[in-house]
């Protein structure tokens, strides 16, 4: 069985089938929708961060825009929601192109770079000057397009194709060049690889990514503002995610959302004042002891991890 | 050696660094199949001399030419692509894929059509066979100076570059590179060798230039550098009697 069908079989349809069928068992759907987005954000910034070293903590600059994409095609153009989600995944896709040239920076300052950028989206969308288009500070509301179980399951699709994109990276030549320009651009340029092209169709596969969960997010939860949409938290949880359980990979992330977002939400019902603290630890421990994540306890017995 | 004849040529190349001139009018030709050797003591600017004819950045000043075609500060991607390939001073393979992935991404990307050396030979030919499945960042220095050269062969070039490849090599890991690259260069293979290590560079060829502050001040044998006053003077006063 090649790897990419092993890949698919064994990891995503097994996901896919439980985020399916539990809403019809489980009642707190709204949960289950938070963690089928950052299925899709954990596998949207390992396609980027993963596969190209790039760590994006403004990440949440595409679900913001993406967010206020959906909103905005809604509210101005009383578009149906599939319209809104691709106006949703062009916005983060216009954001993107714009921030290319950020892909010239490396280490800290591509990060930094990427959260101040994400931060001037923010503050954008946010003016009250611009109230008239964005609403400025004072939220969207969609009501009239509340569909829960409509929006619960495009997010689904939203995780299923930004699954596909990593499984189709983790097994084709692309994704390998990828991984290779990560390790040495100008070796990777040195072996014919065209550096600036590939990275930045993984960075624009990562935005539409990301933007298109945000579309969904404002589709599902209706009512929000731009503190909600830009929440810098989003960012961070998604990334530790897909760190916690291991970058490249397609389950590492899958087991980050898994376990920490289970463990966030286990923490924050029972014991809510040793949250920052066990959570904190955790990172350290991660860090310090499985800086390649859950999954290297595997990989590095040679093993092939999906 | 006639405009005609060269394969490789370098025209009054500037490269500035600020005020720094780390290349000041350097002119040279390499013919097809030709070893040259690029010599001069630290900070001569033979590195950098590489770094301008594969791409890594364009001259302040000067054209490079290969194969007729100006290819002055053409991408190091493109550069693969028409043939023009390198190694590096410090190895830098791609740690995190096996030896032969580093291999085959470098026929896949960057390979002019068929390759007159299958993938399989070229892992033979240096040595690399064992290796293969295995991760490059488990090679130790020697192995993964030979895995930049194989993956620079892999894409069938017809100028390799290379940047002190000698460095660090053992006597025997030596005599064995010096073999690799006079049979590259008798496959036809143009070779631009940087080398500090004399004993070395004397089995691969005898043509070398010299360059001291940036500046050509010789051309010729090798053997008439050894006697030439200034080259003496700049770089092989120790040199000669220790290589």
């Amino acid at each position: 069985m090649p790897n990419y069908v092993r890949d698919f079989v064994f990891v995503l349809l097994p996901l896919l089938v439980l985020l399916g069928v539990l809403p019809f068992f489980y009642r707190n759907e709204l949960l289950l929708f938070n963690f089928t987005i950052y299925f899709a954000l954990a596998q949207g910034l390992n396609v980027i961060y993963g596969f190209t070293g790039y760590l994006p903590f403004g990440y949440v600059g595409f679900f913001g825009v993406g967010a206020y994409g959906f909103a905005l095609a809604i509210i101005h153009l009383t578009t149906s929601p599939a319209l809104a989600l691709a106006i949703a995944g062009l916005a983060a896709l216009v954001l993107g192109v714009i921030l290319i040239p950020l892909l010239r920076l490396s280490g800290a300052y591509f990060a930094i770079a990427n959260l101040a950028a994400a931060q001037a989206v923010y503050h954008i969308v946010s003016n009250p000057d611009l109230q008239d288009i964005t609403k400025g500070p004072y939220g969207v509301s969609l009501a009239n397009v509340f569909a829960p179980r409509l929006s619960y399951y495009s997010a689904l699709a939203i995780t299923a194709l930004a699954s596909v994109v990593v499984i189709w990276f983790r097994n084709s030549r692309f994704g390998l060049a990828l991984q290779a320009i990560r390790d040495d651009s100008l070796s990777a340029a040195m072996a014919g690889i065209p550096v600036v092209r590939q990275r930045t169709i993984a960075w624009l596969l990562s935005a539409l990514i990301a933007g298109l969960t945000g579309g969904v997010f404002a589709w599902h939860i209706s009512v929000f503002y731009p503190e909600t949409a830009f929440d810098i938290s989003i960012s961070i949880f998604a990334l530790v995610f897909a760190l916690f359980g291991g970058a490249t990979t397609l389950l590492g992330p899958v087991i980050g959302v898994l376990l920490l977002y289970g463990l966030y939400n286990l923490i924050g019902i029972t014991i809510p004042q040793y949250f920052q603290l066990i959570y904190g630890i955790l990172i350290v421990v991660l860090v310090l002891f499985l800086p390649q994540g859950i999954v290297s306890l595997v990989s590095r017995r040679g093993i092939r991890v999906p | 050696m006639s405009h005609k004849d060269a394969l490789l040529r370098v025209e009054q190349v500037v490269m500035r660094f600020g005020g720094f001139r780390a290349l000041d009018g350097v002119s040279f030709r390499v013919a097809a199949g030709e070893a040259l050797g690029l010599l001069g003591p630290n900070g001569s600017g033979k590195t950098t001399c590489i770094n301008v004819i594969s791409g890594v950045y364009p001259p302040s000043a000067g054209r490079v030419f290969f194969a007729d075609r100006d290819i002055t500060g053409k991408a190091p991607n493109l550069l693969a692509r028409m043939g023009i390939n390198r190694t590096f001073q410090s190895p830098r393979p791609f740690l995190s894929l096996t030896v032969r992935e580093n291999v085959e991404l470098a026929a896949a990307y960057g390979g002019r059509g068929s390759l007159p050396m299958g993938i399989e030979d070229i892992l033979d030919f240096l040595e690399l066979r064992e290796f293969a499945e295995k991760p490059a960042e488990g090679l130790n220095s020697a192995q993964q100076k030979r895995l930049d050269l194989a993956r620079a062969l892999a894409t069938n070039p017809r100028l390799v570059l290379i940047d002190e490849i000698a460095a660090g090599l053992n006597p025997l890991e030596l005599r064995k590179m010096a073999q690799c690259l006079r049979a590259l260069a008798s496959r036809g293979i143009a070779l631009l060798v940087v080398e500090h290590l004399l004993s070395f560079l004397e089995e691969v060829t005898d043509r070398v230039i010299v360059l001291n502050a940036g500046r050509e001040i010789f051309e010729g044998s090798l053997r008439a550098a050894r006697h030439d006053q200034e080259v003496i003077r700049v770089f092989l006063g120790t040199a000669a009697h220790a290589g």
